[in-house]
């Protein structure tokens, strides 16, 4: 009888929590973001006397490290999902998705009229505070660890704010390192055992 | 000891559907199917049985044409559904300290 009740306590919590997100897809977004970084450094190195350009390949940079995350984060979790006979797309995930866009989608549009302004210095911490949020708001549809990363980045990100020009380390520090520890907890702790 | 064992919960898969509904807002016919592994049948067989004695309301939307049903657990149904899980947790804590 008390397997019974754990039984339906496990369903309680299975039926709200998204679990088959992927604790690989953050290792590979951590290492995604570290990449991103030193390609971030080269350029600054070696077009220090032509912003245009400079700015335009940073953003590529970005885009392209966020897309690639977003997309690992995707085919891992769905694969995952699959594995243990479930949908990708079930009330949890969508649970999930819903709470992180509010604060994804309004960060993406302090970004973008930070950019049009030109307070680039802003850009990384918002970055970091807007990601933080989201995760803290998802937090609820997945693992708690989750929410605990998205307080991380929060921290950072304000750090960040109030110590202007170490944007480079800040984002390393955020999307690159805490996402590698955040991704490997997760792999040993939930993922590994299932094989 | 055993007033608060529900009828409506003699069932496993009642309680399960039960469960899911209690700890979600609400939650679709399909989804409920896939989380709790069972048919069509059976499953829509046990959610009658539930909406009959008033624990669980139904909801029909239209998505893409086609309806989709999603079920949530009453006011009823939510107390009905506490009461049986702890007079199952205090079972379990007399059958620890032994008959007395």
């Amino acid at each position: 009888m008390q397997a019974e009740l754990q039984s339906i306590r496990h369903l309680m919590e299975r039926s709200t929590k998204f679990i088959s997100l992927s604790g690989l897809s953050g290792i590979l977004a951590g290492c995604y973001a570290i990449l991103g970084g030193g390609a971030a450094y080269y350029f600054t190195k070696t077009y220090p006397q032509d912003p245009g350009i400079l700015l335009i390949y940073l953003i590529i940079t970005g885009v392209l490290v966020l897309l690639a995350a977003i997309g690992t984060a995707y085919y891992l979790s769905s694969s995952n999902a699959r594995r243990a006979g479930q949908k990708v797309w079930n009330p949890a995930s969508q649970g999930l998705f819903r709470a992180m866009a509010v604060p994804l989608l309004t960060g993406g549009f302090v970004v973008a009229i930070l950019l049009w302004q030109q307070h680039y210095a802003f850009i990384i911490p918002s970055f970091l505070i807007f990601y933080g949020l989201a995760l803290v708001a998802g937090g609820q549809f997945t693992f708690r660890d989750f929410r605990a990363l998205g307080y991380i980045q929060i921290v950072l990100g304000l750090i960040a704010l109030a110590m202007p020009g170490h944007d480079l380390l800040f984002w390393l520090l955020g999307f690159g390192f805490f996402h590698l520890l955040y991704g490997s907890m997760m792999y040993f702790k939930y993922e590994r055992r299932k094989d | 000891m055993l007033k608060h064992f529900d009828k409506a919960f003699e069932n496993r898969l009642r309680l399960q559907i039960m469960a899911v509904l209690t700890a979600n807002e609400s939650y679709d016919f399909n989804s409920l199917k896939d989380l709790l592994e069972v048919t069509d049948g059976n499953l829509a067989s046990h959610i009658k049985a539930l909406e009959k004695v008033g624990y669980i309301g139904v909801n029909k939307a239209f998505v893409d044409r086609k309806t989709r049903t999603s079920y949530f657990a009453t006011p009823a149904g939510r107390q009905a559904f506490d009461k049986h899980l702890s007079s199952l947790e205090n079972l379990i804590k007399f059958k620890q300290h032994g008959n007395k």
